[in-house]
């Protein structure tokens, strides 16, 4: 059914067209097949293609993908949904319901989804999608479980769906969370938050002086699109940059680095002038809490860089990075916060900077390579989606 | 005594010569002293303006205004200060403006001197386009509060034209007018109010005022008005029409910098006083703009000492003109006010439940 208003959704006659507590197993060929039908039509529809977010999604659903991810779900044939999940979305990130809704459904899930109150021309694109193919015969129970509403503030029907559901997921600021964990919940109720979290690069200084001009140019698209896409405000946007080597290679890179990624920004990234604002009150913010003024270089565009202060919870947005140099890899472990996220590296592997914060207790949830810091999965927060949003069956 | 007092012997001469360009000498003067009385501000400074060197206007480092809704900030010891202004928030932040005595009084002095030059010395019967509660209610205290209680040292005796329920009592402004009959009558209230509560409730109730030997000075900001598509022009024009006066001037000021106003002369210009200029910046990049340019307002005020208010950045919109443009012989620097720069939707993460 088309997205449900508020007023709709709190009138309550919804719920008799929903059938809530819905659960698939795990292995339900249909779910995949569905989604698979969803990624074929966001891919062919031309008015998808002006969304990247949307062609990802529509990647993201494909049968080769999805039957991937389940495969590597231990004993998934004896693994069911835990029934009704409702999903409150953030404002903030378009497609992030959709990925949401998916991680539910891929686990055998129904959904009940809460979409921020602004509705972005993608929302619209994608519930339409969604709504045309679970009207197909052999979509239709799947379609029974799943609901796109949009609820007031403090929804009462919202709180009662909340107390019957089966399950939880909430993407938000901490204050967001604080206030749905606060609600009445079924005590079987699986509940998962995302918090707010901060997130870093690391980048090896003579393996990039390495790359070739064209490489170089790779790479500062990549960061760019870590970060400035989404005026580095995502969770997983890096916000310290770690550099990697000897001082002097580290000095040469760095000045290569934040060249390239100026010439990118210049080309393509308008700053809002309130965030600009927002910005300059930050370095105040971030003074303050180093109790000394912190050294800026600013070289003529967006990409600031904060010298001699790396601890604490820094507002590190709108282009705004500390830069801390590292020469051995064995310093990193202590320069990571408490709610650190995604750690994207260049130039040294995932693996290897694994094994090094290992033994420290590896305080990141993600190491993935630069470029990849907003690719959502399955796996996300530290937290395994399948797994976290089924039940395991055990037979004998 | 605080390290600030090295600056008080050239801005007390500062404040007693009158009539004069702000002078970009003083504003550095002011820098310093604030960078030697204000930790946050000195450390931001050193942060963000490392290898400023004196120079123009330009060259003075500016602080956003907001700084002032996030931070405590101020140049004198907490003894010393002498009252707390706060200013409306729309979203729930106020910024929070220690004043100690010095600079309240230089804020009185600057604030007669700009209403003399256009108003005379006088003062008059005065008529608040607002209610009384306004005033009255301490937990209500506003920036209305402040600009009602600030232009009321201009009154000799003062009426308030609104019942608490922001309608018009018109029985209480006839009686006022008719006590002060032959007499100037000076109108003070908020744009938006003198709209809403005057000129829309005349209209309404086809009822006229005379208070064509009246001024009115009006200020507060034209958000809510253009909203209602209600231009300067098209306010006057309304004002002439059920009052029947035609001395209708708006101001330009804030609250983090009470005094230094910008007075709308006979010309419908704002200019900067004595004490003040403006310059306009690049709202994405922050770079000064010429004259004629539209950008971010940062306005200058050489009289703020007891917080660090002397440069600061706004988030309206605007352009400048060069003073000696205008006819009417006020040779401060104009500006002319588009509104008020519109946060865009910030992407990212957080504030996630809307």
């Amino acid at each position: 059914m088309p997205i449900l208003n508020a007023v709709a959704f709190e009138r309550g006659d919804w719920a008799a067209q929903f059938d809530f507590g819905k659960a698939w197993p795990c292995d339900a060929p249909v779910l995949v097949e569905m989604l698979h039908s969803v990624s074929g039509r966001i891919l062919r529809d031309k008015a998808c293609r002006a969304f990247p977010d949307l062609a990802t999604f529509g990647y993201f659903c494909r049968a080769a993908n999805t039957k991937r991810a389940l495969e590597g779900l231990t004993d998934r044939a004896r693994r069911f949904g835990w029934g009704t999940v409702v999903h409150i979305a953030p404002a903030n990130i378009p497609i992030n319901f959709a990925f949401s809704l998916v991680m539910g459904l891929l686990a055998g899930n129904s959904g009940i989804i809460r979409l921020p109150s602004r509705i972005f021309p993608q929302t619209e694109l994608l519930v339409d999608i969604f709504d045309d193919i679970l009207a197909r015969p052999e979509f239709q129970d799947i379609g029974k479980g799943i609901a796109f509403v949009q609820t007031e503030h403090d929804s009462a029907q919202l709180k009662q769906a909340i107390a019957r559901a089966q399950g939880l997921i909430v993407w938000g600021g901490d204050a967001t969370i604080e206030r749905f964990r606060a609600y009445e919940k079924a005590p079987r109720c699986a509940e998962v938050y995302f918090p707010n979290r901060v997130s870093s690069a690391l980048l090896e200084a003579r393996q990039y002086l390495d790359l070739d001009a064209t490489a170089q140019t790779d790479l500062a698209r990549a960061f760019y699109n870590d970060s400035f896409l989404v005026d580095q405000n995502a969770c997983s946007s890096p916000g310290i940059m770690f550099w990697l080597g000897d001082q002097e290679v580290v000095q040469r890179a760095k000045s290569v680095f934040w060249q390239q990624l100026a010439t990118l920004l210049r080309q393509e990234y308008e700053i809002d002038p309130v965030a600009k604002i927002d910005k300059v009150l930050d370095v105040m913010a971030i003074n303050m809490a180093a109790g000394d003024p912190v050294s800026i270089t600013r070289d003529a565009s967006e990409a600031w860089q904060v010298h001699g202060y790396a601890q604490g919870d820094l507002p590190l947005r709108f282009g705004l990075f500390i830069e801390v140099e590292l020469s051995s890899l064995t310093d990193l472990a202590g320069y990571l916060r408490p709610n650190e996220q995604t750690l994207t590296t260049f130039g040294v592997a995932p693996e290897e900077v694994y094994a090094n914060l290992k033994t420290d207790g590896c305080h990141v949830d993600r190491i993935v390579p630069v470029g990849q810091a907003l690719d959502i999965g399955l796996l996300w927060d530290g937290k395994d989606m399948l797994s976290t949003l089924s039940r395991r069956v055990q037979v004998g | 005594m605080h390290p600030g007092n090295r600056t008080t012997h050239w801005f007390r001469k500062n404040i007693s010569r009158k009539g004069r360009i702000v002078d970009v000498q003083d504003l550095n003067a002011l820098t310093e002293h604030h960078m030697a009385a204000c930790k946050p501000y000195a450390d931001y400074v050193r942060s963000m303006f490392p290898a400023q060197r004196p120079g123009d206007l330009a060259a003075v480092p500016y602080l956003p205004v907001r700084a002032f809704k996030r931070f405590d900030l101020k140049s004198v010891p907490d003894a010393e200060v002498y009252k707390v202004m706060r200013s409306s928030g729309t979203s729930g932040e106020h910024s929070r403006i220690y004043l100690d005595k010095e600079t309240a009084q230089q804020q009185t002095r600057s604030l007669i001197d700009i209403f003399a030059a256009s108003f005379g010395k006088a003062r008059f019967p005065m008529l608040v386009i607002d209610a009384e509660s306004t005033v009255k209610d301490r937990l209500k205290f506003s920036a209305r509060t402040a600009a009602i209680n600030g232009f009321s040292m201009f009154s000799r005796s003062r009426c308030f034209a609104l019942k608490d329920d922001m309608t018009l009592d018109l029985d209480r402004v006839m009686a006022f007018l008719q006590t002060h009959k032959g007499r100037r009558i000076f109108v003070f209230g908020f744009t938006f109010l003198i709209w809403t509560a005057l000129v829309e409730q005349l209209r309404q109730t086809g009822k006229t005022l005379d208070l064509q030997d009246a001024f009115i000075l009006h200020g507060g900001g034209w958000k809510k008005l253009e909203d209602r598509k209600v231009s300067n022009v098209l306010f006057k024009q309304a004002l002439a029409e059920t009052t029947r006066c035609k001395s209708v001037h708006n101001y330009y000021g804030m609250v983090e910098q009470t005094g230094t106003i910008f007075m709308e002369c006979a010309h419908g210009r704002l200019h900067a006083s004595p004490q003040s200029d403006v310059i306009i910046r690049d709202p994405q990049t922050h770079e000064p703009l010429p004259h004629g340019r539209p950008g971010l307002i940062q306005v200058f005020s050489t009289i703020q000492k007891s917080y660090p208010g002397h440069a600061l950045l706004t988030e309206d919109i605007g352009q400048t003109h060069a003073g000696s443009d205008c006819p009417c012989g006020h040779t401060g620097t104009i500006v002319e006010i588009f509104g008020r720069l519109q946060k865009a939707e910030v992407r990212g993460c957080s504030d996630a439940y809307s």
